[in-house]
């Protein structure tokens, strides 16, 4: 522990849970998802009915519990609560997460408010209530009810639980891992804003990515990611794109002001990089914690075939990327290390029967004079993708300025995407969606290049 | 806060144009020359000082949406023009609206027709916009929105993320806009907005580029 007043959350040599110790319930899925994940501190089950579970005993009260504990997890009833937070504080416990629901969320604002006062007398910090709790996986640390997250250098703080959990479930199919990740619910002491400012902190994150549905202190939130983001890449992911027109208004701007341009306005006064749904935010995360940032925006295709270059072109375009034609120099060099029926414009169009020399050539060639570039390759089953792969990986590695793949498609590309994994080149399924990503890598370049923003406040 | 705005509140009403001008001036925006009268010899005296064509409104606390109320007349070419302009409006008085006089500015005409507006967001604060202004506002909806404060930096980006930029490059014999004055315009308006929390709303719509500053020709504030 880095001595981060928070860090009890994150990296706790000690956790008890007071819950339902009954297969199936709360309690009990948290303590088998941190046993399933190999956690290596003391798991500490609280429950008036004693005996053991999974291994573990289980002791009747937090009064009960032996040694120093950090974290409490509670998913217990409403009127057992207090009591145990009550006891968790008189044994020294400075850190719970409350799981269990039935709070503000559904109106009862006094329970809650009476929560945070009882955590309050005893210098409790809480996350939740009616969240889905928090993961470190580094630390094998899974005191939450969803799918455990690999490990990686995200964060993930969500709002709701179960967009968070769906989240999980996507990353796992897709091997995409997490530094931290925290379903802060009703954020009734804990929110995304102090949260926000620990992970500008965690050494293991290098992108922040906040799912969420509206905000309730929208300056201060601002400030918060604006500071991060100075550090990191904040990635924003906001339900309820529609625009409202709920906004009662006497002006012709109030009249045409949708409630998510203003959103939009507020994530670029914050630097806050946007993105649409989940699928996005894997591919650009993944770009984040493995590319560098490119210094412009001219992006060079390189491609084996021409539709799917020219969609990666034509998307790169309408995002604000700059694909402009090689240089006379640039396209003299290259004719001939080229087949001669190569196109020699962008996308450079290698032809079909390109393998390793003209790849790596091409590759290497057009990061002298683009700031990035996408390598597609259309994979033909006879010829071996694979070298093609080295090609991309020798060349790519030369310079440090971005390079994002496309090899299409399914089993015929496995090894050489295998390779490019291990290389840590970011491969996606389609030209469009590493266009994409570059706009947004982009995007952040400006954001760390903007002369001081303009005060908050 | 601003005195105007403040007599506005104490008298529960939003604020007039005359004082909505006197307090952007205060902001340091450039606001055109202008005159309130009440009566007509008053009115024939500002337009000659002026210089034909002008333009009169109807100056009163009753009436938030003047136009749609009949309550502008635009293009006012010379005497006989303004004494007819004046019965019209004063028989919008002799219906009861509280009128407190007719206001009177240089009539100015030109292609391009801006918007700079502003909206207080319950969680961000104050936002503004820039735009494509006019009647083409609510066809195009081709706003650019950007929270105060603004820099100069950010409020170039605002001029250059509408879709209808190329309307502030200069075309078919137009001079090119004035940006510095544009950006400034932006920036003085989120200025104001963080310093005035009274202010609701506001629409400053049509805004004219000209080769040197801009011409605001109608300006609402709600508060």
């Amino acid at each position: 522990m880095t001595g981060h007043p928070l860090d009890s959350f994150f990296a706790p040599l000690a956790v008890a849970f007071a819950g339902s110790v009954k297969p199936g319930k709360i309690g009990f899925e948290l303590i088998r998802n941190m046993k399933e994940g190999n956690y290596e501190g003391e798991i500490y089950p609280i429950n008036p009915a004693g005996g053991d579970v999974l291994g573990y005993r289980v002791y009747p009260s937090v009064s009960a519990l032996p040694g120093k504990i950090d974290l409490i997890v509670i998913s217990l009833p409403h009127q057992a609560i207090l009591d145990s937070l009550d006891q968790a504080g008189a044994r020294g416990i400075k850190a719970a997460v409350v799981i269990s629901s039935g709070f503000s969320e559904v109106g009862n604002d006094q329970a809650e408010k009476t929560l945070v006062e009882t955590a309050r007398r005893w210098g409790i910090r809480l996350i939740g209530p009616n969240c889905a709790g928090l993961m470190n996986p580094w630390a094998r640390h899974f005191p939450s009810i969803e799918v455990r997250a690999l490990p990686g250098y995200t964060a993930l703080l969500t709002q709701s639980g179960a967009l968070g959990g769906a989240a999980l479930a996507l990353a796992e199919e897709r091997g995409f891992g997490f530094s931290k990740f925290i379903s802060y619910g009703n954020r009734c002491d804990l929110g995304d804003i102090e949260l926000l400012a620990y992970l500008a902190d965690d050494p293991q994150t290098r992108a922040i990515v906040v799912y969420m549905e509206g905000v309730d202190r929208g300056r201060e939130f601002l400030r918060a990611a604006k500071s991060a983001s100075l550090r990191k890449p904040v990635v924003a992911i906001k339900a309820g794109r529609t625009r409202a027109g709920t906004r009662a208004a006497s002006s012709h701007t109030g009249t045409m002001a949708g409630v998510d341009e203003v959103y939009n306005a507020a994530f670029r006064k914050a630097g806050i990089l946007r993105v649409e749904g989940v699928e996005e935010m894997f591919d650009l995360c993944q770009a984040i914690s493995h590319c560098p940032l490119p210094e412009g925006n001219k992006v060079a295709i390189v491609t084996n075939s021409g539709g799917p270059g020219i969609l990666a072109a034509d998307k790169a375009e309408s995002l604000g990327l700059n694909v402009n034609e090689p240089s006379p120099s640039l396209v003299e060099s290259l004719k001939p290390r080229l087949s001669p029926h190569a196109s020699l414009k962008n996308p450079v169009d290698l032809t079909v029967e390109s393998g390793y020399e003209e790849y790596a050539a091409a590759l290497e060639a057009v990061l002298s004079e683009y700031d990035a570039a996408i390598v597609i390759n259309v994979a033909t089953p006879y010829l071996d993708s694979t070298g093609i792969a080295r090609g991309v990986i020798e060349a790519a590695g030369r310079r440090r300025k971005p390079v994002l793949t496309s090899f299409m498609a399914g089993r015929i590309v496995k090894d050489a995407v295998g390779l490019l994994d291990e290389a840590q080149i970011v491969n996606l399924a389609t030209g469009e969606r590493c266009a994409f990503v570059l706009s947004k890598l982009t995007e952040r370049t400006k954001i760390l290049e903007r002369s001081p923003f303009a005060l908050l406040d | 806060m601003h005195c105007s705005i403040e007599k506005a509140r104490r008298e529960h009403r939003h604020l007039l144009e005359p004082e909505v001008l006197s307090l952007l001036r205060d902001y340091g925006l450039r606001v055109p020359p202008h005159k309130v009268v009440r009566e007509e010899p008053e009115a024939l005296d500002a337009a000659r000082a002026m210089g034909w064509p002008v333009v009169m409104k109807i100056v009163s606390p009753e009436i938030l949406h003047k136009t749609e109320a009949g309550g502008v007349i635009l293009d006012i070419q010379n005497e006989k023009h303004l004494r007819d302009a004046f019965s019209r409006l004063s028989s919008l008085r002799d219906q009861g609206k509280r009128v407190e006089g007719f206001i009177i500015y240089p009539f100015q005409k030109h292609q391009v027709e801006l918007s700079v507006g502003l909206i207080r967001d319950a969680q961000f604060g104050p936002v503004i916009t820039f735009g494509l202004g006019g009647i083409w506002i609510e066809v195009f909806r081709d706003l650019a929105f950007g929270l105060a404060p603004l820099s100069p930096e950010e409020a170039e980006e605002m001029l250059e993320s509408i879709r209808g930029r190329a309307l502030l490059r200069g075309f078919r014999k137009q001079p090119p806009a004035d940006r510095q004055s544009l950006t400034e315009l932006l920036v003085r308006v989120s200025r104001m907005a963080e310093k005035e929390e009274a202010i609701q709303e506001m629409d400053l719509n049509p805004v004219f580029p000209l080769d040197q500053g801009y011409f605001i020709a109608d300006a609402r504030i709600i508060l």
